[in-house]
């Protein structure tokens, strides 16, 4: 895959195929898929319901393992990391934005977006100011001390965006993270993301079936039945 | 302990990860472990969560409760051991077969070497003994000194110092050490079951455990996807589990000593507590708290996050509803929850099993307390005296009978059929529970067998057994002087193997000759026998059963009983007594022993190489007498039993919220509450009888393997107590367990009705729009 940015490459998959067995049939996820992304770079993934798309990013998150092929970050090998290298290598550097949020229900608001700090043991001190300037940017600076049930999905899709950029990670994958929100709160988030991305100078990852959120990426690629391949629409 | 290998970093250099940082991180890491945020973290965590740890704190509490009454009691155990011990008489080392010389040296010495050890009491006596041969005078000393904890070694070197080297002294143990080494295996029984209740609690608290993480698998799931790898996971979850476990700390340890010291004095025993216990207690609880968290901790974190995230809208024991989901044109809810049943098989049986084994833990707990009662008070001799091979005179036999204290003599002699190459001819029915160790007699179409020993039955034996020694069954006085009548005993290793009945027929084959030189290279008694069977010729006697009797006997062979000219006949050696095993009262205490046993050397002096070796008997049963074992099993028991309901509620509230989605589902396609509510009670109902019946078969099982584990594998094997056991259901025990198990899961699985009510009228308000919404 060609990358539009000439930066260092922060993401290299190699040949990934991830397979499911499912009684007597196997059901191939993802087909070899193989790209790079530079650092800085803003990549949206598109393709149907069930392309595979979101397995592809897990993977890439290091949030799930593929049966084979290789994923590095920065050039360090996720998928030879043992589950604790991982762990920790996904707290310091890798944001996840989850499709249905996925908030803990008994944590507050406040709570949920420090779980990553608690699990990689940073002091107050290191994220303070970050949480103040990213409550503040996400507009849910009143809404720290609600439980999850007593938020709107836009609001929790906002917490689940600062669980993802607390550590100010360097990759920020986000499934369909505008998959739950009406379209004013969709365009205000991806606008969000994508002012974290330049002030924080991340690269950014999104998996969107919205082709209207895809075209402000740097660069598509579409998903097909498991397949990989630059759109050309 | 992040990174082993080398790793680029945020501006893409390779950074090499030596051993210094390796060094550093785990410095770093066990720092964090004890850091006090952790621990505030996690003693917030359980005290806010209480209902989330509700199970733990009460299952620390009775695991705890359990340590504390395994130590009270054996330490209190030990105490009376040593007052008992205490109260002896005797002596601790005996030196015998010295000469005047000798005999002043030592007795010179050991006050010095007393002296150097404590000066407030030390004894020795003196006792002079013509012998016959010499004409000169043998001394004996016989020393007993201050009773503490460390004479056993006291009396070790002294011996190593003073008489080792010496050949001609004969240096024996008196039972005053006897008695030191009974406070020694107490205290070794202490440690073994502080080591097994140790691995019981792990193993609960593990159960516990793994329910936990299941539920909050999702939860689990997003702290590893942020970052949490197994020592963070292990960092709150090990100091939640350390947290409920010193918040339950003190409570149990108080509650366990009012409950043990209202036992002791119930029991009329000593109360014992020792304060270096609790660092003890607190370092068991704490091994046991890693030990269970551990392993649960590592398999979590060794799932994907995805795996863990994804599995959190199932239990993890459901199987696909696609293999069992054929509920079309069946009632609802009483055809969809068996189905239920089919399609959550995996987590019913996990529940059932684990939960019904503290119910049968129980069950078994109070036939091991029968156990130990039987223990206690089945008939042990006291004394074990041998004349060297000279017989025993009849009317020494009645002088010892005659010894205040002394209940009965069993004395006798004993020959075993293989030592003779002697066989006896049974009938298929009464060999029929040994028919696999023996050998068919093709001539006579008998069963031959030769596991068998002769005994010697006198008439003064006869007289003896009548004082409640031997339960019989038939005429024994018909046995001594026939020559047609036997007496036989019918266990093997403990089991009711022989069906001998009164009147049946046997007959004992003598060995005469062989057809050729029998070759006995293989040391199996079946092959011998065979090769007797088919080779050699016998001298039949044929008897006829006048008494079966239960001998008490516990070893692996049956005993046919003869008289003294049968005795004679078939083991062609002398019908003479050679050793009798005395057996006391049981009000005898052993401050009297001392006098019993004086009274008894006395009268065995007449015989060369005499010996009375004791036995302790008396000193077990008084020790029985004072802190008897029955109560504190019964009630560690019964702790065990209510983890029971424990497991029920925890497991079933977590499983139910797994279910809650699916109990919304069928009320919003038309399910009234009252379909509801069946469905619940027709669930729980059906779980109750699952329960019942698995408790029953459990109990049952898991006793009857402890009783046959006792009773025939360990005597087999040369172990365990010479005690017969008797396989005893306690019905009111076994109610219990039944009840409360079909109570367990009545109620775990029908509260949590409740709970959806409350849940669904919340929503409800929530949507009408009394909870903020945003």
């Amino acid at each position: 895959m060609e990358n539009k940015k000439s930066g260092r490459i922060i993401l290299q998959a190699k040949d990934i195929i991830k397979q499911y067995k499912q009684y007597d049939s196997v059901v191939t996820a993802v087909d070899r898929a193989t790209f790079e992304v530079s650092d800085g770079e803003f990549v949206a993934i598109i393709g149907a319901s069930g392309s595979g798309k979101s397995t592809l990013l897990h993977i890439c998150a290091g949030l799930d393992r593929p049966n084979s092929g290789t994923v590095s970050v920065r050039g360090n090998e996720l998928t030879a990391m043992g589950p604790d290298e991982l762990a920790v290598f996904r707290g310091n550097y890798l944001g996840m934005i989850f499709q249905n949020h996925n908030l803990i229900p008994q944590f507050t608001a406040l709570e949920n977006i420090l779980v990553p700090t608690l699990m990689c043991n940073k002091p107050d001190t290191s994220y303070e100011e970050h949480l103040k300037k990213l409550v503040a940017t996400l507009k849910i600076a009143d809404r720290l001390h609600h439980l999850p049930s007593e938020l709107s999905g836009g609001q929790q899709q906002r917490v689940a965006i600062a669980r993802a950029l607390i550590n100010r990670p360097q990759v920020v994958f986000a499934d369909e993270p505008t998959g739950n929100l009406d379209r004013a709160n969709a365009d205000e988030v991806l606008e969000l993301l994508m002012q974290t991305k330049e002030v924080m100078r991340q690269t950014l990852i999104i998996v969107t079936h919205d082709m209207s959120i895809a075209a402000k990426a740097d660069r598509i690629l579409k998903m097909d039945n498991g397949k990989l391949e630059p759109y050309r629409g | 302990m992040a990174y082993r290998r080398p790793y680029y970093n945020e501006d893409h250099k390779l950074v090499r990860y030596g051993p210094v940082d390796f060094i550093k991180d785990s410095i770093g890491a066990v720092i964090r472990f004890f850091s006090p945020s952790n621990i505030k973290f996690a003693f917030r965590s359980v005290t806010a969560g209480f209902r989330e740890f509700a199970a733990f704190f009460v299952a620390l509490s009775l695991l705890q409760s359990l340590f504390w009454m395994i130590w009270l009691r054996n330490d209190s155990y030990a105490a009376e051991a040593k007052k008992e011990a205490y109260s002896g008489e005797g002596y601790n080392l005996i030196v015998e077969g010295i000469d005047e010389e000798a005999w002043a040296d030592l007795y010179n010495k050991q006050f010095v070497f007393a002296e150097a050890r404590t000066v407030e009491e030390r004894g020795y006596e003196r006792m002079d003994r013509e012998t016959y041969f010499t004409g000169s005078a043998e001394y004996m000393i016989r020393l007993k000194f201050v009773l503490t904890e460390d004479s056993v070694e006291y009396c070790g070197r002294f011996a190593r110092k003073y008489t080792l080297n010496r050949e001609e002294f004969s240096l024996s143990y008196g039972e005053r050490t006897g008695y030191l080494g009974k406070i020694a295996s107490v205290r070794g029984r202490s440690v073994l079951t502080t080591v097994l209740a140790g691995l019981l609690a792990a193993a609960i608290l593990m159960l516990l455990f793994y329910i936990r993480t299941n539920r909050n698998k999702f939860m689990y799931g997003i702290f590893v996807s942020f970052g949490g790898g197994f020592s963070k996971l292990m960092e709150t979850a090990g100091w939640e589990m350390f947290a409920v476990a010193i918040l339950t700390f003190l409570p149990s340890a108080g509650l366990s000593c009012l409950a043990y010291f209202l036992i002791a004095r119930f029991q009329g025993a000593e109360f014992v507590f020792l304060p270096q216990r609790i660092p003890v207690a607190l370092l068991w609880i704490l091994c046991a708290v890693l030990l269970a968290a551990v392993p649960g901790i590592f398999v979590l974190t060794r799932r994907t996050p995805v795996a863990l995230l994804t599995a959190a809208d199932n239990s993890n024991y459901v199987s696909s509803p696609r293999r069992s989901f054929r509920i079309f044109g069946k009632s609802f809810p009483y055809h969809y929850e068996l189905y239920g049943f089919v399609r959550f098989r995996k987590y019913y049986a996990m529940v059932l099993l684990s939960a019904v084994l503290f119910t049968s833990l129980f069950s078994c707990g109070l036939f091991f307390a029968d156990m130990k009662r039987a223990e206690g008070e089945a008939a042990h001799p006291a004394f074990t005296v041998t004349s060297g091979g000279e017989e025993i005179d009849p009317l020494d036999i009645d002088a010892l009978a005659d010894i205040p204290g002394v209940k009965y003599i069993s004395f006798g002699s004993y020959v075993f059929a293989t030592e003779l190459r002697s066989i006896v001819l049974l009938s298929d029915r009464q060999a029929a529970g040994i028919s696999s160790k023996t050998v068919k007699d093709r001539t006579t179409g008998l069963v031959a067998d030769n596991n068998v020993r002769y005994g010697l039955l006198s008439e003064r034996l006869v007289t003896e057994t009548a004082k409640g020694m031997w339960s019989v069954e038939g005429d024994l006085s018909k046995v001594a002087g026939s020559d047609i009548y036997v007496a036989v005993s019918t266990t093997v290793s403990n089991r009711y193997a022989m069906d001998f009945r009164v009147g049946d027929s046997i007959r004992i084959g003598v060995f005469e000759s062989a057809g050729r030189p029998l070759s006995f290279e293989k040391p199996d008694r079946l092959y011998a026998l065979s090769m007797l069977v088919n080779e050699a010729y016998f001298d039949y006697i044929d008897v006829t059963v006048a008494a079966v009797v239960d001998d008490g006997d516990t070893s692996d062979t049956y005993c046919i009983y003869l008289s003294d000219s049968l005795f004679e006949k078939v083991t062609k050696r002398d019908a003479s007594v050679t050793e009798a095993d005395i057996y006391l009262d049981q009000t005898v205490r052993t401050l009297d022993l001392g006098g019993i046993r004086e009274s008894v050397v006395k009268i065995m002096t007449g015989y060369d190489g005499y010996s009375v070796k004791s036995l302790d008997a008396v000193f077990d049963y008084n020790l029985y007498k004072r802190a008897g074992e029955r109560l504190p099993i019964v009630i560690c028991a019964a702790a065990i039993l209510l983890i029971s309901p424990m497991v029920w509620i925890f497991s079933q509230a977590a499983f139910s919220a797994k279910r809650e989605t699916e109990i919304y589902m069928l009320s919003a396609m038309g399910g009234t509450d009252r379909d509801l509510w069946k469905l619940f009670l027709f669930s729980g109902g059906i779980l109750a009888l699952l329960a019942s019946a698995v408790t029953a078969a459990l109990g049952s099982l898991i006793n009857y393997g402890v009783f046959c584990f006792a009773n025939y594998l360990l005597p087999s094997l040369g172990m365990g107590e010479s005690v017969r056991y008797r396989y005893l259901f306690s019905v009111p025990g076994f109610l219990i367990c039944v009840l409360l198990s079909a109570a367990g899961a009545l109620l775990s699985t029908c509260l949590p009705f409740i709970t959806y009510k409350k849940n669904r009228d919340r929503t409800e308000r929530a949507a009408s729009g009394e909870v903020r919404r945003g």
